[in-house]
């Protein structure tokens, strides 16, 4: 026969069931996904595109990003283009930096 | 004509460090230590070890081929032998060995055989994205959209969130027709949308050529 733990299986209980988060889950809005372009040097956001805008990046300085936001803020990103000499790691905490200063 | 030479070479690039498949013309151009100081294609070709094999598939065997140079021949014998140890099922051998057929005969001839369709995340798509230029974003179907980057002798077309990246020259002279045939469905749906957008836009004016060529060879080989 089977055994449970009393306190995990509460908890597992609660999270099995989307209503617990308070929004249902039908209305909640999907997260939505925008070009970012980062000057790396200067720190800075340089765009956000909406649909139907564009930015001509300097590839120089400028880090292109496949954001994904939410209500809340970002969820996700991923580099389109980097500039060369840029790790990873240091292009991240950058944009992430500058990116909770517009979402915020 | 100058034959192209292979090097499968472990390179560091700013997502870590792996082993890669080169081809270039030019020897010296072998001999970097990091992907991003290798020219963009048609210069040099270069794609990741595991586009074309399983990693978990890769033994101690391959090393006699690796970080030496390698006529055509010997490169193309080494990862035919290696694509049939890695993969069982014929149609993922068949998609394999297509992908080195390309890749060799790109390499061979120094040409991009447009359109030339991978993944945003491609080495060479990276190397390309180097020149900089214009992005500029559409809206596509629900919750994806239509990415394209207007650069000086290219443009690249990125679906999102559907990773899938094509490559297109403004000349229409360089458009593969077979390649165009070989197009998947959505791919083609893609590209039209992008024609209708096209029409009195300042920025994608220059791509309009060659995506109503993409359209009328699509139509002729119906």
């Amino acid at each position: 026969m089977a055994t449970r733990t009393p306190g995990w299986s509460q908890a597992r209980e609660g999270v099995d069931d989307p209503e617990v988060w308070g929004e249902p889950r039908a209305t909640r809005k999907p997260p939505t996904r925008k070009v970012v372009v980062v000057d790396l040097l200067a720190k800075s956001v340089k765009a956000v595109l909406e649909t139907f805008e564009s930015y001509t990046y300097n590839p120089q300085t400028d880090a292109v990003v496949e954001v994904e936001f939410d209500d809340v803020g970002v969820v996700d990103g991923l580099f389109r283009y980097l500039p060369h000499g840029t790790s990873v790691g240091e292009a991240e905490r950058v944009i992430l930096e500058v990116l909770w200063g517009v979402v915020g | 004509m100058t034959a192209a030479h292979y090097m499968i070479k472990f390179l560091r690039s700013r997502h870590g460090s792996k082993y890669y498949v080169i081809a270039a013309r030019d020897v010296n151009m072998l001999q970097v230590g990091r992907l991003e100081e290798l020219p963009p294609p048609p210069k040099c070709f270069v794609k990741s070890l595991d586009y074309f094999l399983d990693p978990l598939c890769v033994t101690f065997r391959l090393e006699q081929y690796m970080n030496r140079l390698l006529s055509e021949r010997e490169f193309v014998s080494a990862m035919r032998k290696y694509i049939r140890k890695c993969f069982v099922d014929k149609e993922l051998v068949a998609r394999r060995l297509d992908r080195l057929k390309d890749f060799v005969s790109m390499a061979k001839s120094g040409k991009i055989k447009y359109p030339y369709v991978t993944r945003p995340y491609d080495p060479d798509i990276k190397r390309i994205l180097a020149e900089g230029g214009i992005i500029y974003r559409l809206d596509y179907e629900d919750n994806s959209w239509i990415d394209v980057y207007m650069l000086r002798d290219s443009f690249i077309v990125i679906i999102v969130p559907r990773d899938v990246a094509i490559l297109l020259p403004y000349d229409v002279r360089l458009v593969d027709p077979k390649a165009v045939a070989e197009l998947s469905s959505n791919i083609v749906r893609a590209l039209r949308k992008i024609v209708e957008y096209a029409e009195g836009s300042s920025i994608l004016e220059r791509a309009l050529d060659v995506l109503r060529y993409i359209m009328f060879v699509r139509e002729v080989v119906r």
